[in-house]
């Protein structure tokens, strides 16, 4: 696609912005505190603006917005609301269960509560589910489609960016830049969403173009399947992200209200893509964009069509920023896994602040090669997210959920090493078993894009590992409880 | 006008307005931080922290058991 020089100059400007950012806040850093939690200083806004941006990226615009051109509202009522009911639980009952601790992450959680082999479990699952592949790979796949780079060039590009102004002003140069990606996003959003529906002649038109079935909200899929898929909003409930914006609030109430304002925003959010997409289904059926438009650029094709110059410049800015506030905040939690949550307690535990900094920023540089890597060897990025996201919610909901449950600030909780040994073991193991057997002897479902197999007369996906790693887990947790009980 | 009108409608006006004020409160935020860093620095006039200010720029726990984070 060609782009107007107007355009350049504000995806350019933006993107020097961030390493300015960075550059400005690098001489701030007194300790780790402030580098890994922004000191516990975040107030509501603050929250908002890094939750939001740094939750959804391009995985949203792109992915959401294809789902959306193929199957239609029930995106919105089926694959993203699910997520609304576990983020208020997070809201009223997770924020409220650290005030006053110096917990950092989640391996320091389990560690408080289970003990060193619990740590190193989450610590690993947080990691590689951390790890921002997906995010670097729509920058490449942006790089390409724009640019006609090779897809080896936005990945480096989007990632050493991102590296750069995180590695010298860590989270709270992530806050910062969070805020500014925040803003372009929605406001390129809000641009955007008319401008696509109008295009579209308004949903009258898109109706009539497409058939009622696209405004179902229930959808065709098979229930089960839509009921698994719904399952995975339990992930919310142990979001290393969610987590780290926790622990640097300045107070329960800031952490609460942000997730409750962040509700109504990734609410809008959902509906702008979706509708997006959904408009541009409507113009792949009448002709007027190529009816071979791949589903993740539909959002980009329809916008980049329509808007006019600088208003485009504005929304591709929008994306980039929708990237960049992922992949530096993953960066640096994937980072502090391996640096504070495992070789600090367990190689080094009197490590000083200046060291654990000058380690992190070295981990989030090894972090951002690693991730380059192993998204230019995955052939299907979201498949492999989904296999991470499915391994951190085995291994950590269940012996998380007992810990905010049981924590109460200002008492040290009685440790449970079997049952966390036990429970993320068996949560780990499962979906691991449950994937290879999936990945040896099933079938490939081209049309739900998942493997399949049958077994006893049930049609088994991969999406259904939780229905087997979950109550693995629990049932892990609860003979490591009764073991430590009767010793 | 249907309901997925509606729905756009409301979506515009949070992620635009809505934005830009969330935006606005975050830069009032943004500058009291940066005074109340500037007022801790060495040489500065010293101030009494802001209620619940306690925990902004508290290290890490060093030392004792790695395993199990102080509590405050």
């Amino acid at each position: 696609m060609a782009l107007h020089t107007v355009d350049v100059v504000i995806v350019a400007v933006y993107l020097l912005g961030m390493l300015a950012v960075g550059w400005a806040v690098a001489r701030r850093i007194r300790g780790f505190s402030d580098f890994f939690v922004a000191g516990r200083a975040l107030t509501t806004p603050m929250l908002i603006c890094t939750i939001v941006s740094t939750y959804y990226g391009l995985d949203v615009l792109f992915g959401d917005s294809g789902d959306a051109a193929k199957e239609g509202v029930v995106i919105w009522f089926v694959y993203t609301n699910p997520y609304v009911l576990t983020l208020l639980v997070a809201a009223f009952f997770v924020a409220s269960r650290f005030e006053k601790t110096d917990f950092m992450s989640i391996p320091d959680v389990l560690a408080a509560h289970y003990g060193s082999t619990a740590r190193v479990a989450g610590a690993a699952a947080s990691f590689f589910y951390s790890l921002p592949i997906m995010a670097i790979m729509g920058m490449a796949a942006f790089g390409q489609v724009l640019f006609g780079w090779p897809l080896w060039v936005g990945a480096v590009a989007g990632s050493v960016l991102a590296a750069i102004y995180t590695v010298l002003g860590g989270f709270w140069a992530d806050v910062l830049t969070d805020t500014v990606q925040f803003v372009i996003m929605c406001v390129a959003l809000a641009v955007a969403l008319p401008f696509a529906v109008h295009a579209a002649g308004g949903f009258d038109q898109v109706e009539a173009t497409l058939g009622p079935k696209f405004f179902a909200p229930l959808g065709t899929a098979p229930p089960l399947y839509t009921a698994a898929f719904g399952l995975t909003a339990l992930s919310v409930l142990v979001e290393p992200s969610f987590y780290q914006r926790i622990f640097a609030a300045r107070d329960r109430r800031a952490v609460r209200n942000a997730f409750l304002w962040g509700i109504l925003v990734w609410t809008a959010v959902n509906w702008a893509v979706s509708a997006v997409g959904i408009a541009g289904a409507s113009l792949m059926a009448d002709g007027t964009l190529p009816a071979d438009t791949p589903p993740d650029q539909v959002l980009l094709r329809v916008v980049l069509h329509y808007l006019p110059v600088g208003l485009s410049g504005l929304f591709l800015g929008g994306c980039l920023a929708a990237a960049m506030s992922t992949i530096d905040s993953y960066l640096l939690i994937a980072a502090g896994n391996v640096v504070y949550d495992v070789y600090r307690p367990l190689v080094r535990p009197d490590m000083d602040d200046r060291t654990l900094v000058g380690y992190t920023r070295t981990a989030i540089v090894g972090s951002a090669l690693l991730c380059i890597l192993l998204g230019l060897y995955f052939q299907r990025i979201k498949e492999a997210w989904a296999f991470m996201a499915t391994i951190l919610t085995a291994t950590v909901l269940v012996p998380m959920s007992w810990a905010l449950i049981r924590h109460k600030s200002g008492q040290a909780p009685r440790p449970m090493p079997l049952a966390g040994a036990l429970s993320t073991t068996a949560g780990l193991l499962t979906v691991l078993s449950y994937y290879t057997v999936l990945g040896v002897a099933g079938t490939r479902n081209e049309a739900l894009a998942t493997r399949e197999i049958t077994v006893w007369g049930l049609n088994l996906l991969n999406e259904y590992a939780l229905f087997f790693a979950l109550p693995a887990s629990g049932l892990g947790f609860v003979v490591g409880a009764i073991l430590e009980r009767r010793r | 006008m249907n309901v997925w009108d509606l729905m756009t409608y409301l979506a515009v006006a949070v992620l635009g307005p809505g934005a830009v004020i969330i935006f606005v409160f975050f830069l009032r935020d943004l500058g009291r931080i940066v005074k109340e860093l500037d007022d801790s620095q060495p040489g500065a006039r010293p101030r009494p922290p802001p209620p619940g200010d306690s925990k902004a720029g508290s290290p890490p726990p060093s030392g004792g058991d790695p395993d199990r984070p102080a509590q405050v």
